[in-house]
């Protein structure tokens, strides 16, 4: 077999085109001749490595930079979790100061499970000075259990917002 | 599949002009268009307003991006169009070696293993931009021929004959005395 085939046929195996016989007719041929032997290397050596090259990356102000030309406004993910926070916590509180549940269905949940029972013991006292300073306006119209059930919903929604952010930062990684 | 249906998610919402959607595409692609920006023009701060632009003129133009092809595709197309301006611009020959840019390189160096991705980066340098290009987006980028050709906007008989002949230069300049078959 000429080299000259033999190189259009590295060529072929080098573009992912060449066929089981072909590649059975390279590697014959490649057994027998050192010159070829070597070229191929090189070349099959050749292609890897610039498979290899390294990635660079532009100055860390780049995106910054492009939502800036773009005249996008850049919202940082802390104010949107301060946001989203303020939020739950003010319509957890305003959701049961009014809610049209009675007391008494969260009071029966709430006592059919020791551990929360114990639990809202030791924090009844944190939480109702908790109410009074943050929201002085309605601590009378808000029995202690309410802003704790509150303060679930905002343990919780917190939970799964940070869950959010945190695949997004997996994703800018 | 589910990487093209998120892909197409984010484009939809950065077509709304959601910000976290734009930054998320950015952070997935700047590596490669600047990679590429960069291995074409070997500057640094060219390639950076090359990947600028680039990105620049994807997000103002995907209101007009096919969905059903390639975004990747399409934004290597732009970038190569990018890069034909800062060629033009700085009046480079895109078919032809440029002496400026391998002058002081000297480019056939020793065989040290832990130099070989420094000497094909500079024996890089030695093809002219074109087959540069190509070498890239083949062996860097893994893209076929024939989405090559609809990136660069040439034949895909004349992207292997550039290809092959790219190839066999660069292996002359890597290795050291070099010897046909």
């Amino acid at each position: 077999m000429k080299h000259k085939e033999i190189e259009r046929l590295i060529q072929k195996r080098l573009d992912r085109e060449i066929s089981h016989t072909e590649q059975r007719k390279l590697d014959k041929h490649l057994a027998q001749c050192p010159d070829c032997r070597r070229f191929c290397q090189q070349m099959m050596q050749t292609g890897k490595v610039l498979g290899e090259l390294t990635q660079s990356y532009p100055k860390s102000d780049f995106n910054a930079r492009v939502i800036a030309r773009l005249g996008l406004k850049r919202r940082f993910a802390w104010t949107k979790a301060g946001i989203a926070f303020a939020g739950s916590w003010i319509a957890a509180l305003l959701f049961f100061a009014y809610s049209p549940l009675q007391q008494q269905v969260f009071s029966r949940i709430a006592t059919s499970i020791p551990t929360i029972m114990r639990l809202f013991d030791k924090t009844e006292l944190v939480i109702s000075s908790l109410t009074q300073v943050l929201s002085p306006a309605v601590k009378n119209s808000l029995s202690t259990l309410n802003p704790v059930v509150g303060l679930v919903f905002s343990i919780l929604f917190i939970y799964f917002l940070g869950k959010a952010l945190q695949k997004e930062v997996k994703c800018k990684a | 599949m589910k990487e093209r249906k998120e892909i197409t998610q984010l484009i939809q919402r950065a077509i709304n002009r959601d910000e976290s959607a734009c930054q998320k595409i950015l952070n997935l692609y700047k590596g490669r268009v600047f990679s590429y920006a960069y291995r074409m023009v070997k500057n640094y701060h060219d390639a950076e307003d090359i990947t600028f632009d680039a990105f620049i003129k994807c997000f103002n133009a995907l209101p007009r991006f096919d969905t059903s092809k390639s975004f990747l595709t399409w934004l290597f197309t732009i970038t190569h169009n990018v890069t034909m301006d800062y060629f033009r611009k700085n009046k480079q020959e895109y078919e032809y070696f440029d002496e400026r840019h391998a002058s002081n390189e000297n480019l056939v160096q020793d065989y040290a293993q832990k130099r070989r991705m420094e000497r094909i980066d500079s024996a890089l340098l030695k093809l002219p931009p074109i087959d540069r290009e190509l070498v890239i987006l083949f062996h860097k980028e893994e893209y076929s021929y024939q989405e090559i050709s609809e990136i660069v906007g040439i034949p895909v008989t004349t992207i292997k004959t550039r290809l092959h002949r790219a190839r066999k230069r660069l292996r002359a300049l890597v290795h050291d005395k070099p010897k046909k078959p």
